[in-house]
């Protein structure tokens, strides 16, 4: 039985140019699993994506990932809009995207992304995989602050648990930023 | 309109010219794989498949007024018998075409 509270599990700092980013340990260990991302920038204002892996390795299927997220503009006249995105069908379907595009998280920007999200049912083979998330961004298109809240869930092909996430842009590489995956044990 | 397999063709020249690439795996530095290469060349296609047939989507969404202003815009036409409103969205579709 994990001791009560929070603990690091992993945590990857980017130093170099870095086209993804996995964290794994995903286990039994914890009652609940957490991801924070401080400060994430990178080299192309394409949206940052997640995907889970399975013993290790990065799953990409199509019709398996779904998601929806709201997102707020801070220097809009209207308050945001809700923006929901069904991949079923559609490119690039495999992975959950966490912004739209043109989101500015480019090196030399005054802010990167900062996100945290909560990882739900990994272990759990006989449940959708979820994510819940929240995260604040620059966004290149308004040049103004910009958040989204959105959710995922992904429909394993067939009984299994997945043990990690994986981070990516659609193009080009993180140049800086902290990764961190967390456990959070019920414990009293 | 590039076909999915003419993107793919650019992803994987932008690709070769990008390499090497290198993921971090708990902190460990790696290159990439060839299937990390080949998973890569598929997001970028699918990247640019996404943009072309649908960043007219995001494009009309930046470009409209606030619902606020367009409700504005419509009492003035009604008052007044313009067109500003049915003129503002008819620009900012053909200022934002739909793929054919």
């Amino acid at each position: 039985m994990a001791n009560q509270g929070l603990h690091i599990i992993q945590k990857t700092v980017i130093t170099s140019n870095t086209a993804a980013v996995t964290l794994t340990g995903i286990d039994d260990t914890y009652d609940v699993y957490h991801v924070r991302i401080v400060d994430a920038q990178s080299t192309t204002t394409e949206p940052l994506r997640a995907r889970i892996t399975k013993s290790g390795v990065v799953v990409d299927s199509d019709n398996n990932y779904d998601y929806a997220w709201w997102e707020r503009l801070t220097n809009r006249a209207s308050p945001g809009f809700n923006s929901f995105d069904n991949p079923y069908g559609s490119a690039n379907g495999g992975s959950w995207r966490i912004q739209h595009q043109n989101s500015d998280t480019q090196a030399g920007t005054t802010i990167g992304i900062n996100l945290e999200m909560d990882l739900f049912n990994f272990r759990n083979p006989d449940a959708n995989t979820q994510v819940a998330w929240r995260c604040i961004f620059n966004d290149e298109s308004w040049d103004g602050i910009s958040s989204t809240k959105g959710a995922g869930g992904f429909t394993p092909a067939s009984q299994s648990v997945s043990d990690g996430i994986s981070f990516f842009n659609d193009s080009g590489e993180f140049t800086r930023g902290t990764f961190i995956l967390y456990g959070y044990s019920n414990t009293i | 309109m590039a076909t999915l397999e003419e993107l793919t063709t650019e992803a994987t020249a932008e690709i070769e010219a990008a390499k090497p690439l290198y993921k971090q795996v708990n902190n460990e530095r790696l290159e990439f794989s060839d299937a990390d290469y080949a998973q890569a060349v598929t997001d970028l296609a699918n990247s640019k498949w996404n943009d072309q047939q649908f960043g007219y989507i995001q494009a009309r969404q930046e470009a409209y007024g606030s619902i606020a202003d367009q409700l504005d815009m419509q009492y003035w036409d009604a008052v007044n018998g313009t067109t500003n409103w049915k003129d503002h969205v008819a620009q900012v579709k053909s200022d934002n075409p739909k793929p054919a």
